[in-house]
């Protein structure tokens, strides 16, 4: 177990009950939680955490500002959804759309890097953020291959849509009455599956890359790249490394997205919005532990799906007072975001996972 | 061997090193000496890549290091010190030292090993955590140190990264009487059995009495003097340039 999570747990104890709350959670929702929703939610947090979690080991890690996760991530999304529309619907379009989109984002974090790491790193921030742009516009203007602002939808193999049947759920039942199991395992929760299981692959695989001689590097350039460099480190190498290394694993978490959601547009994986909660997630959650993209990534997920319906439900019960209600009225749900976004950063610097953690 | 040649920069309009010459030879301990502002710092800087010279060569084993960049002179042996602290604050004192052992090791490219499980690493750490006397702050970081300690991390960084040619710039500047000693006597080591090429910036004259094979006198830049100890001690430029200054009431 300690050796799964390469060392690093959790630490401390309120992070690592979470951590196991949210993980079988995650692990089970398709059958502890009812509804469409509740699962689509579940599949978004995985997604999320892996994509704010390869966001972090940029930021948090090796000290590096990019505005072109998004991208990388919408590389990957768009490649399923190309090769699923092109080469039909099956198992291998998915394969080729993900190799196809895990590459491009190579390459294309390659070039960046090459043209602007080699410069100084904030030269970084403002090149991402030139070409996220362009490619934003690209994709909606080359609307014949990328369905513009409407974006794709194609269909995935028949064995991950809610039509297949994978069996049921061995049901154990106490005197007659059903206590567990006895579900209809439909293809959407194999899909559900498919994602769950290659994100906690990707989370993992970074979890070990963070505490390898490589990580240890990458978070002696975040404290003093002078230094690093002046012990021998090539410090320009290990950032574009990095950076490619962080691109291809928002890509990859772009596929899964793709997959689950047999959709891809603009709004749902390019835009400036998703690039921001993602900087939110790792912000909140605690940036330089990927704990933190963790606790991060649900809570923001969690308060986009369901913050709504609270503050909903609370304005109705308080229709009589004066004022609340209008305060409370679901459209004015992204205020109190940011009041809550406000608040967490003055209170914990360190993000959430730091604070709960102390200093060890 | 490493050698300089008309090595020179300008800042500006100021001439920071003026056409410095110089070779300093393995098992050789140099100290260079001069006033404040006369361009030690700025030379060392030249040497190890931190500061491209504005004319001028720096040579290793006769091969033309000049337009490397500091990581790729310190792979080749050449291993910097630092006068002012520069360690890596939020990291613990035995990871700032175990980040130069993996640094000379090469190894800090391997992706999916755990650096944890680096036991050659890990032991060569904790050597030099004892040889420094700091094996007791292993565990701290290296900004909550007090200032000696921060030094004396300097130095441990310098020793974990084996080089040939080894550059102190003032290591004991701001260290307690018990604790320079410790240090001191680290540098001797290092030329007497390791045969180490060593060069020293350092004001204090008694340390560089006890230590020195050679001294270098650099002047507004300019390399005046170069010698034995008691011959360059004696010489009129130095009485004027360098004790002159009041420097010698240490
Ligand atoms: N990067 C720089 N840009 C401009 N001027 C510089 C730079 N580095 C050094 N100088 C100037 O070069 C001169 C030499 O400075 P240097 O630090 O090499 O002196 P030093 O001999 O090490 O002095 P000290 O004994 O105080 O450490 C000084 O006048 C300094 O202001
Ligand atoms: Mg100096």
């Amino acid at each position: 177990m300690i050796r799964l999570l390469s060392g690093d747990g959790p630490g401390g104890r309120l992070v690592s009950i979470a951590v196991l709350a949210i993980f079988l959670s995650l692990a089970f929702a398709p059958f502890v939680f009812e509804g469409t929703r509740a699962l689509d939610t579940a599949a978004r947090i995985c997604v999320l955490i892996v994509l704010a979690a390869s966001f972090d080991l940029l930021l948090g890690y090796a000290g590096i500002v990019s505005f072109a996760h998004t991208m990388f991530f919408g590389l990957g999304a768009y490649g399923v959804a190309l090769s699923s529309l092109h080469m039909g619907r099956g198992f291998e379009a998915l394969a080729a759309g993900t190799a196809a989109g895990a590459g491009a984002a190579a390459v294309l974090a390659l070039v960046i890097g090459l043209f602007s790491l080699r410069v100084r790193a904030i030269f970084f921030a403002m090149i991402t953020l030139a070409v996220a742009s362009a490619v934003a516009v690209l994709v909606s203007q080359l609307s014949q291959i990328t369905g513009g602002e409407d974006g794709l939808t194609y269909r995935i193999p028949r064995a991950l849509t809610a039509a297949a049947d994978h069996g049921t759920v061995p049901a154990f039942a106490i005197g007659g009455d059903l206590v567990l199991g006895g579900q209809r395992i439909t293809g959407k929760i194999a899909n559900y599956y498919l994602v769950f299981g290659g994100a906690l692959l990707l989370f993992l695989l970074m979890l070990r890359l963070v505490n390898s001689p490589f990580g240890r590097v990458l978070q002696a350039i975040r404290e003093n790249d002078y230094r690093a460099e002046s012990i021998g480190y090539s410090v320009v190498r290990y950032r574009i490394a990095i950076s490619v290394i962080s691109a291809v694993i928002a890509a990859l978490a772009g596929s899964l997205f793709a997959i689950w959601l047999r959709y891809v547009g603009p709004d749902t994986t390019l835009s400036f919005e998703l690039m921001i909660d993602i900087l939110l997630m790792v912000v909140i959650g605690g940036m330089g532990t990927l704990w933190g993209a963790v606790i991060g990534a649900v809570l923001l997920v969690l308060a986009q799906s369901y913050l709504r319906d609270v503050m909903g439900s609370a304005a109705e019960r308080m229709a009589d007072l004066p004022l609340l209600p209008q305060l409370l009225d679901p459209d004015r749900w992204l205020l109190w975001l940011g009041l809550l976004f406000v608040l967490s950063v003055y209170f914990f610097p360190s993000g959430i996972v730091g604070r709960l953690r102390g200093r060890r | 061997m490493l050698e300089t040649r008309d090595l020179s920069v300008r800042f500006g309009g100021h001439l920071a090193v003026d056409a410095v010459s110089c070779r300093f030879r393995p098992g050789e301990l140099t100290a260079i000496v001069g006033p404040n502002g006369a361009g030690k710092t700025t030379c060392f800087n030249l040497i190890s890549g931190q500061v491209a010279p504005t004319s001028g060569r720096v040579l290793l084993e006769g091969a033309d290091i000049t337009r490397l960049s500091p990581a790729a002179r310190t792979r080749r042996g050449i291993g910097r010190g630092f006068q002012q602290t520069n360690l890596f604050p939020g990291l613990g004192v035995a990871e700032n030292i175990r980040l130069a052992v993996q640094a000379s090791r090469r190894k800090g490219g391997a992706l999916l090993r755990l650096a944890a499980a680096d036991r050659t690493t890990a032991r060569a750490t904790t050597d030099i955590l004892e040889r420094v006397q700091m094996a007791h702050l292993s565990k701290r970081l290296a900004a909550e140190l007090a200032h000696g300690d921060q030094r004396k991390l300097e130095v441990a960084m310098l020793m974990a990264l084996e080089p040939n040619v080894y550059m102190f710039d003032e290591p004991t500047a701001g260290m307690s009487a018990e604790e320079a000693p410790v240090v001191l006597s680290l540098i001797d080591s290092l030329r007497r059995d390791g045969g180490k090429c060593v060069l020293l910036v350092e004001h204090k004259l008694d340390v560089i009495r006890a230590l020195a094979d050679r001294i270098i006198v650099l002047h507004n830049g300019r390399l005046v003097a170069d010698g034995a100890p008691a011959r360059v001690m004696e010489m009129d430029i130095v009485q004027d340039a360098y004790l002159g200054q009041g420097l010698a009431n240490v």
